[in-house]
Parts: structure tokens; sequence; C-alpha cells
């Protein structure tokens, strides 16, 4: 645990922001859970605003009709006072405005009155002072209110206001109408009244929705990631279904339950699976018959073969007694016979390898000491070709676990091939190793192939060009055969080639059976142009 | 979409939803909005709507104007100021005085450019709304200066008051009762005011009741008032919620027991009962709501009634006349009273007595059966009782001899200003015992006297007040009684032999009546329709308010007035 806070601590926000467009990309389910809490935030937003704004609203127009009915009843209570004024002088006067007041602090549940004696009225000895409550003082009554007010006497105008109620300044409205005194002129009047308690009660209203939409946030969170995974489930069953049957393995199912479109898929993916299976086995029965049937052609050769070069063998023996045209017959037979034997036995090898019947007997064997050998053996062709082979080994002095025979006839193989398309020039074998692997290089100077030559290289019965004169007498099969015992061993062939600047086979062998080659000792490219 | 443009999308979402979040509060600015909530426009009971001033309008049109304007009492007379220079609409008080005149106006332009009105002053409602009718018109002149502001003509003095001719004086002036308390604080006594009706009419009744009664009856002590001295309206305001009047009197009241709060409130809603629109009375002392209240239609309640039929001596028999026609006679009295034959006679339906004017005097008869003279003197006017049992004698021709006698004879001496040389032809003493009307001739001339009766701690009459002297129609003035707590009705025989009978509002005008036949004596019930009139030839009319007069019962030899 502490580790992996440490991880996360360690994360920075670009690494953590990349995990998570990785996590995004390849988790169906988190992008399932990631985009259905958007929408559902959104939707909650929407609602939430919704449902606050007509709260607010409706609990401002409730307390607004309540104040101006409010205010209505204190305008009247206190026109009522100033109607019945028998004032005649200042202080009379002043002392019925004083009772106007009275009346309408009874009659409104707000402290926050003001009066102000309508401008532009004749002066009036009679006429009482203007007052205010230090509420309503400052900027809280605009001058449009007042030149509202003031224009229409029969009307009651309102106005949303912030008031001085207490430290901070708190929503509120001011409702302003007229008053008459008689003798004394028109009076502005105006109430304001305090709807902070509107406001806290929208606050309380606005907390718990945001609260409820959280937890309805969470929860749905919690459903969509229990319903994606529903879904994400059989899809990830049948992925990795579908991957071990492109694997090979024709015998995986996905379980068949329910009659939903899952199952659906289940099934015709099954169904697919088996007819797959079965034209598969029957493609492996008729590739065995095949093999089998070569094999079989192979073997029963041999019997008859056998016979005809015993009776070669005398005629070759006893060719001198014969005549030139008889003892040249008799000569052709003995090398076509040779021929054929080797063409059968490698066919034999080849169906072999087919039918996946190889045993290998593999025993500890340096390979660069193997090449040399084979070198030594070939040498005496190689003169005869006139060819000079030369061996460099910086690496491969170490002994692998290989078929020393197989290994031996790849390498024979393949400086054969190079003797004989070589042209006669030299020829370079190099042993290299790295830390996985082992390469034999075998390079010739000499006619090269074409590129589309180089891809058909390894094809059964393949000649690079049939009008050449065979000194090994190849049979064809020899890289087919030499890229089987390559591949036997876990290893490979790779050939580059250029025309009339010779080819270069690599055969590259892991240390161990078990061990990826990795990276190649020996690049076949090596020493060619582009 | 590509990334960045779903990052724009986002964040501007994001932007949307906190701008919409800052929208859904309560706001704290806004426009200026007009409310659908209907304001109460200021009380406008206006009837006349006389012109503002005209430019360029010459003194004596706006002079004329003026003396229009003050048909429309309304805002303070605020029309008529509007023709006065705003020095003089300060200073100039209306409700000073009120000239009452026929309509026919001299206007005197004089060389100083002042112009003096001269008109024929029928009657006179002063400052604190008494009004005195003259008896003859009087000459009045009233002089007016002029002077410019801002290039027109503006009043620059005038006599204080505003002057209305009878007609408009009718229509905007009311009358209406104060009502204060016998020294007793049990009875109600009205006293009559004129105030002119607006708004503010019940604000001038407060303070007309809180000024106190007028002189005539303050002087003689005959009534109190239940309100502190100096006690005023906190605001010079009663403000009328629905049909509750709000008083607010000064703290001098504080310190009154709950007792003599509710004798306040009783005066005040007494007083202001001549409102319709007014039904309760909230009283608040200095700001603070009294708990109680009073509905003026109770006011009436303490004043005390009589038998609404008529008491009379008919066939030598001594009765309430029933409608049937039957004396019904009381026990006790009614056979006494029998044995004799009085010329005039009273009783006291409270303590059960009767007063006869005989030959010899005045004989007081008990319930006990006894019969006692009580006045031996000669000449004497009609007996009459008072609320509290007091036997009132004088002599006609000795007004100042005016005696009170208990019903069990004890004697003494009313002190009054009655002119010594006049003749008492009639008297009467209203129901709440505080006042007395009583018809003196002197020098041939007959005017009706009404003055307050003063007391001492046992109820017992000292002295008669300082008199309220009213005229009576030229004629034969016979009888004067008492038909309602404001009214006194005299019975005149015209020199053509006809009858008028005219109801005097203590304190107001005077009502005519013409009944069909002639009278020679009254008496009344409790109100004006239970006045009833006998003719010389015995037969009892009744008045019935149409101005019909039905004959109701014959051979009635006298009329008792009944207190």
């Amino acid at each position: 645990m502490n580790q992996l806070w440490q991880r996360l601590l360690a994360t920075t926000p670009a690494q953590a922001w990349a995990g998570l467009v990785r996590f995004w990309r390849r988790s169906l389910q988190f992008r399932t859970v990631l985009i259905s809490l958007g929408l559902t935030t959104l939707a909650i937003i929407s609602v939430g605003i919704y449902m606050s704004v007509s709260i607010s609203n409706d609990l401002f127009s409730s307390r607004l009709t309540q104040v101006l009915n409010e205010s209505q009843r204190a305008q009247a209570a206190a026109q009522r006072v100033l109607d019945t004024s028998e004032a005649t002088d200042r202080i009379g006067a002043q002392s019925v405005m004083n009772a106007a007041r009275i009346a309408i602090r009874d009659a409104t549940s707000s402290p926050y009155i003001a009066v102000f004696r309508v401008p532009g009225q004749d002066s009036s000895v009679l006429a009482p002072q203007d007052f205010s409550s230090p509420e309503l003082t400052g900027d809280v009554i605009t001058t449009t209110l007042r030149s509202d007010v003031q224009t229409d006497s029969s009307a009651q105008f309102w106005q949303s206001v912030a008031l001085n109620a207490s430290a901070n300044r708190v929503p509120g409205v001011v409702v302003g109408s007229q008053l008459s005194l008689p003798g004394g002129g028109n009076y502005e009047l105006y109430i304001g009244y305090d709807f902070s308690q509107a406001e806290s009660t929208l606050a309380f209203v606005q907390s718990v929705l945001w609260f409820a939409g959280v937890v309805l946030l969470v929860l749905s969170g919690m459903v969509a990631f229990f319903v994606a995974r529903l879904l994400v489930r059989p899809i990830q069953v049948a992925a990795e279904t579908s991957e071990r049957l492109s694997q090979g393995d024709l015998d995986v199912r996905i379980p068949e339950t329910g009659e939903d479109v899952m199952s659906t898929l289940s099934r015709s993916f099954n169904s697919m699976a088996n007819s797959m299976q079965r034209q598969l086995t029957e493609l492996a029965d008729l590739s065995s018959i095949q093999q089998r049937f070569v094999a079989d052609v192979s073997h029963e050769l041999r019997t008859p073969l056998t016979t005809i070069r015993l009776a070669s063998d005398h005629l070759y023996r006893h060719r001198e007694e014969l005549t030139r045209d008889n003892r040249r017959s008799a000569e052709l037979l003995q090398a076509q016979l040779d021929r054929f034997e080797s063409l059968l036995s490698d066919l034999l090898e080849i169906s072999r390898y087919d039918a996946r019947t190889i045993e290998l007997e593999t025993e500890p064997t340096n390979v660069a000491v193997l090449a040399s050998d084979v070198v030594g053996l070939m040498m005496s062709l190689a003169v005869e070709n006139k060819c000079e082979i030369t061996v460099a080994s910086p690496g491969g002095h170490f002994d692998i676990e290989v078929d020393p025979r197989r290994i031996r006839r790849v390498l024979i193989n393949l400086i054969g091939n190079a003797i004989e398309h070589g042209a006669g020039s030299a020829i370079d074998v190099r042993i290299d190793s790295s830390p996985t692997a082992v390469a034999v290089s075998v390079r010739d100077y000499g006619h090269g192939m074409t590129p589309e030559q180089v891809t058909q290289v390894f094809g059964r019965f393949w000649r690079a060009d049939s009008a050449r004169k065979r000194t090994i007498g190849g049979t064809g099969l020899g890289l087919a055969i030499s890229l089987e015992d390559a591949r036997v061993h876990g290893g490979r062939i790779d050939v580059w080639a250029q025309e009339n600047a010779g080819a270069n086979f690599v055969l590259t062998l892991p240390r161990k059976s078990d061990v990826e080659i990795g990276e190649l000792p020996i690049d076949p490219r090596e020493g060619f142009d582009s | 979409m590509n990334s960045r443009l779903r990052l724009v999308a986002g964040s501007m979402a994001v932007a949307g939803v906190l701008a919409l979040c800052a929208c859904s509060g309560i706001p704290t600015s806004g426009a200026v909005q007009r409310s659908d909530v209907t304001v109460e426009p200021p009380a406008a009971d206006i009837e006349f709507l006389p012109a503002s001033p005209v430019p360029g309008a010459s003194p004596e049109q706006i002079l004329r104007g003026f003396i229009d304007a003050a048909s429309s009492p309304q805002n303070d007379y605020a029309v008529a100021r509007e023709f006065l220079s705003p020095t003089l609409s300060t200073d100039w008080k209306p409700n000073a005085r009120v000239i009452v005149d026929g309509g026919s106006r001299d206007y005197v332009v004089t060389s100083d450019g002042t112009i003096t009105l001269v008109t024929q002053s029928q009657a006179v409602v002063d400052e604190r709304g008494d009004y005195s009718e003259r008896d003859t018109p009087d000459r009045v002149s009233l002089t007016y200066s002029f002077v410019q502001e801002n290039g027109e003509w503006r009043i620059a003095s005038a006599p204080e008051g505003v002057l209305l001719e009878r007609y408009t004086f009718d229509q905007i002036f009311g009358q209406h009762a104060l009502y204060f308390f016998d020294p007793t604080f049990t009875l109600l006594v009205p006293d009559v005011r004129y105030f002119p009706s607006r708004a503010s009419t019940p604000t001038r009744i407060m303070k007309a009741l809180l000024a106190g009664p007028s002189p005539w009856l303050a002087s003689s002590g005959a009534v109190v008032t239940a309100f502190p001295e100096d006690t005023q309206l906190v605001a010079e305001t009663v403000p009328i919620t629905g049909t509750s009047a709000s008083v607010d009197i000064t703290g001098n009241a504080l310190n009154s027991t709950l007792e003599q709060k509710r004798l306040m409130l009783r005066q005040a809603a007494a007083s202001l009962s001549s409102l319709s629109s007014i039904f309760t009375v909230q009283l608040s002392i200095a700001g603070v709501p009294q708990d109680i209240s009073a509905q003026s239609e109770d006011v009436q309640k303490g004043y005390p009634q009589v038998n609404a039929r008529p008491l009379v001596i008919a066939d030598t028999k001594f009765g309430y006349l029933a409608p049937s026609g039957v004396i019904e006679e009381i026990p006790e009295i009614s056979p006494v009273v029998s044995t004799f034959t009085p010329w005039s006679a009273a009783y006291s339906d409270v303590h059960n007595a009767a007063a006869l004017n005989v030959d010899e005097g005045v004989m007081l008869v008990r319930s006990t059966g006894s019969a006692t003279l009580i006045d031996a003197r000669s000449d004497l006017a009609p007996a009459v009782f008072d609320y509290y049992g007091f036997v009132w004698s004088v002599p006609r021709d000795k007004p100042r001899d005016l005696l009170a006698t208990t019903t069990s004879g004890v004697k003494r001496l009313v002190e009054n200003v009655w002119p010594a040389d006049g003749r008492v032809v009639a008297m009467s003493i209203s129901r709440d015992g505080a006042r007395i009307a009583a018809l003196l001739e002197t020098g041939g001339v007959t005017k009706l006297l009404v003055s307050g009766i003063s007391r001492d701690g046992q109820n017992g009459p000292v002295a008669v007040g300082e008199p309220l002297i009213l005229s009576v129609k030229s004629g034969n003035s016979t009888s004067a009684v008492w038909v309602d707590p404001l009214t006194v009705g005299v019975l005149t025989t015209l020199g053509d032999g006809r009858s008028a009978l005219s109801l005097n509002t203590i304190g107001g005008g005077v009502r005519p009546i013409t009944p069909s036949s002639s009278g020679v004596s009254l008496s009344a019930g409790n109100s004006v329709s239970e006045v009833y009139m006998r003719s010389a030839e015995n037969e009892l009319f009744s008045y019935r308010g149409s101005g019909t007069w039905p004959m109701v019962a014959r051979n009635v030899q006298v009329q008792v007035q009944v207190q």
C-alpha cells in the first residue's frame, strides 16, 4: 500500500493524464462509466438548476406578494392617519406624521421606513421633515424608484435592493408609494423589507439539492459500473476465446447461456468455430494422407531401386568390357541412380518433416568447430571449382545443444550452394554469436539472385538456373530441408542476395532451444550496397 | 468532435452552470416595477369643487373665488389658500369663525386698493364650533387687501374665518353633539357644535371634546369631563380603520383608573357617534392602546327615559293615556291627585311623586298618599321636577326667587341670573338634570334662557348658571319643554291666533313646525316623535314626524310634565 502511495505521489500530472488517456482507450467499462457519469452530471445539474431557479422565483414572489400587500396596508393606515389630520402648525403636523409613522410601524413587519416630501411642491410651513431609517439611507432607494413614485401617486412601485440591514448588505425589496398630508403636501413613503430569510431558505434548499445531486451521481456511477460490467464481461470472454482460437486452440468455445443477444453472439461464434475446426481437421487429414503417400512411394521405390542398383553396380564394374557406347550408358545409369537415391532419401527426409516424425539427437556441439570441419570437408570441391574459402569466427566458440548431423547437413548444403553458384569467386564463412544466438554466414560473390528469386529460394525443387551444370548434383530439396533443419532447432535461415553481387545465407540458432533469438548476431545484408 | 472542441464545449457548459447558479439567488438589484396592489387614495368626500385662481384675475375676481372656495374645507381649505399670498396662506385661520349669510353680498372697492365685502350675517359659528343665530340679520363688513405675487393678484390680508351662504353652510357643516358628564359621572349631557364635514371631522370633534364644554355649560359646573385637565390628542389626527376610530390622548390620563378611562371612552364614543362611519372607538393613552373599547350605539343608553305615553289629567283622572284612549291611573298617586283640580302638573317617575299647581300654590303628592303644600307663594309658574326629585317653583314675577323643594319638603333657594324684571312663563329641566330652559318675558319680548345647573355634593341644586339666550318667535309663547337631550320645543301663539312650534337645538339652529291647530301647552316623551300638544278645547294632538297632528284624546285638562 505504501508503495502504491509512493508511486501515486511520484506520478506527475502529465503521467497521470497519460495513464488516464490510456485507460480510456483500453477499457470499455471505464469509458462507459465515465460517459454515463458525465451525462448524469449534466442531467442532474440541469434539473438542479431548474429546481433551484424555480424555487428561488417562488420564494421571492411569495415574499414579494406578502410585502406588497403589507406595504399597501401600511400606506393605507398612514393615509388614514393623515386624512384625519387637523394640524394647523408645524408641531402638530410633525406629530401627525409621527402618528402616521407609528401606524406604518404597526401595520408592517419591517422597521425600515423612509418618508420624503415629494420635491417640486410649494413650500409649506406645515410640512413635516423627511425621515428615514438608517438602513434605507445611501443609495438604497434609487433615483429611478423615487422618480417613478413621484410621478404616479396612485400606484405602488418596488425594486430589489441590497439593504444595509446588518454588517453585510442583505437582499431586500423597497416598496414605494405616496402619502398625502392635508395642508402639508404629498410625501413619498418607502418601506424596505429584508429578504435574507428567503435567501437562507434558498441556500438550504440549494445545499440539499446539490447534496442529493452528488449522492445521485455516485449511485448512478455505481449503476453504470455494474451495468457496463454486465455487458462488457461476455464481450471480454468472446474476445479472449477468439484470441485462443486464433492461436490454434480449436476446442475453445464460449459458454452459451440465456436467449439474449450475447447468447446469439456466443452461438454464432461457436458454430463458426465448429465449422472452422471441421474444415481444418479435414485439411490436416488430407495433408497427412498426401504425406504418407509420398513416404510410402519413396519407401516402395527403394526395394526395386536396390535391385536396379545391384544390376547397375555389376554393369559399372564391368564397363571396361563393354563397347564404348554401352560403357557410356552404364556410367550414366550409375550417376543417375546415385542421384535417384539421394533424391529418394531427401524425399523421405522431407516427408518425415511433413509428418513431424523428426527426432533430434542433440549433443553439445561447438558450431565454430563444426563449421570449420565442414569447410575442410568441402575444400576439395572448392579447389575443384577454383574457389577459395575463408573462415572467420569472431564468436561461436562454445557448445550448444543441437543435432550436429543436421547442422552439418545445413552447412554442407549452404557451402555447396555457394561453391556451385559462386562462379569461382571467394566464399566467406563467418561464425559469430550474440548473447542469445549463434550464427553462421556463407557469403559468395557470384551471380547472385533477383529479389523474386530470393522469395522462392527455399521452395521445393526450385532451381536458380536449370541450365547451369550441377557439380554437386543437388536434388532441389536441399534448402527446403536446411530450412526445416534450422526451424526444428528453433533457428532460422535468412538470405540476402543481389544480382551479380552474390548471396549471403545466414543460419542462426538460439543458444537454448527455449530462448528467443532476439537480435541477429549476423545481419544477412552485411556487405551489400543499399 | 475532437478533444479540443470537447474541452471548449465542456468549459462553456461549466461556465453556463455557474452563471445559472448565480442567477438562482434572491436578487439584490433590479429594475423598478409597478405592483398590481392598488393603493388607497387620500379620502376624498369632496362635494364642492371650487375653481383655483385663473391667471390674470383681477383682485375682485380673486376675492370672489376665495369666498367661493370656502365651500371646500377639504385638505384644510387647500383651494381657498391658493387665493392667498404665501404669508397669509400660512397665517390664515379658516376655522376661527364662520359667518353664515343669505348670499347677497356687496363688493365695495375702495381707493386704496382694498375691497370691502358687505353682507348680512344670519348666524356665526365660532372657533369652538358653537353656533349662534342672529335674531335679525347682522350687517357685516369684511375688508380684504391685495398684493401681486409673480404678476398675479393674491389676497394679502383677510379677516379670519370663512363666509358661507346658508345653503352651502347646511351642506358642508354638520351638527355634532359633544358629550360631557353630569357631576355624578352617570349621565351624558350633550353640547352641540358645528364642524365642517371632511375626513378630519373626528379629529375636530375629539379636539373640541378635549377642549371642554361651551362656556354656558362650563361656567355653572353643570357638566364635567372625564378627561384630565390639559389632555390633548398626541397627534392631531383620529384615524378611522374600517369603522373603528383610534383616539390617542396624551399621557395626563395614564394615571387614571380603569373606571375613569371607561368614562373617557364613553365620552369619546358618544361624541363620535354622530359620524355614521364610526361604530367603535379605541382609546390609546400616549400611544399605548387601552384594553377597552366602546361601541357608539351604546352611548344613549345612559340617558333617562320616561314612559312614552302622555301623562294627562283627563276627566279629572290622573294617568297615562293608553292608545285605546283609556286613562291608566298610577296607584297611590292618582286617587290623591283626583281630589285636586290643578291647572298644571308635573310628575317624577323616579320618585313617584307629583307636583300640582293649584290655586293655593304648589301641592306635592307623594306615593304615601300625602299631599303637602310646599310652596304657597302666589302667582307661581308651573312647577317642574328634576331628575333628582326636586320640585322647582318660582313666582312668575320674581324669577330670582327660584325654589327647589325635596320630596321631603326641604326647600332651598336656587341662585340665578335671570333678569329680575322678567316674567317666567315656563320652565323645563332636561332629563339629565344638568340644564334648565326657561321662557322669560322681558319688556314684552320672550326669550328662551338655557343654563347649566350647578349642584352640591348631594345633587342639590345650588345655582343656575349664565344662560344661553335664544330667540323665540314673537307672539305669546306659552310652553317650553325638553323634547330630547338636544332640543327644547317652544309653543308660541302667533298674532293671527295660530300656533307655532319651534324646536330649538341648544347650541344649534331652530326647526319650525306648524301645527294644524292652535295649542296652549306642550308635553314630550323621549323624542320629537313623542311630542303632544293640547288645544284650548282640551283636545290632545300628537305630532307625527310627517307634519300631521292627529288628535289622540279629548277632555284633557292638563298635560303633566313627566321627569
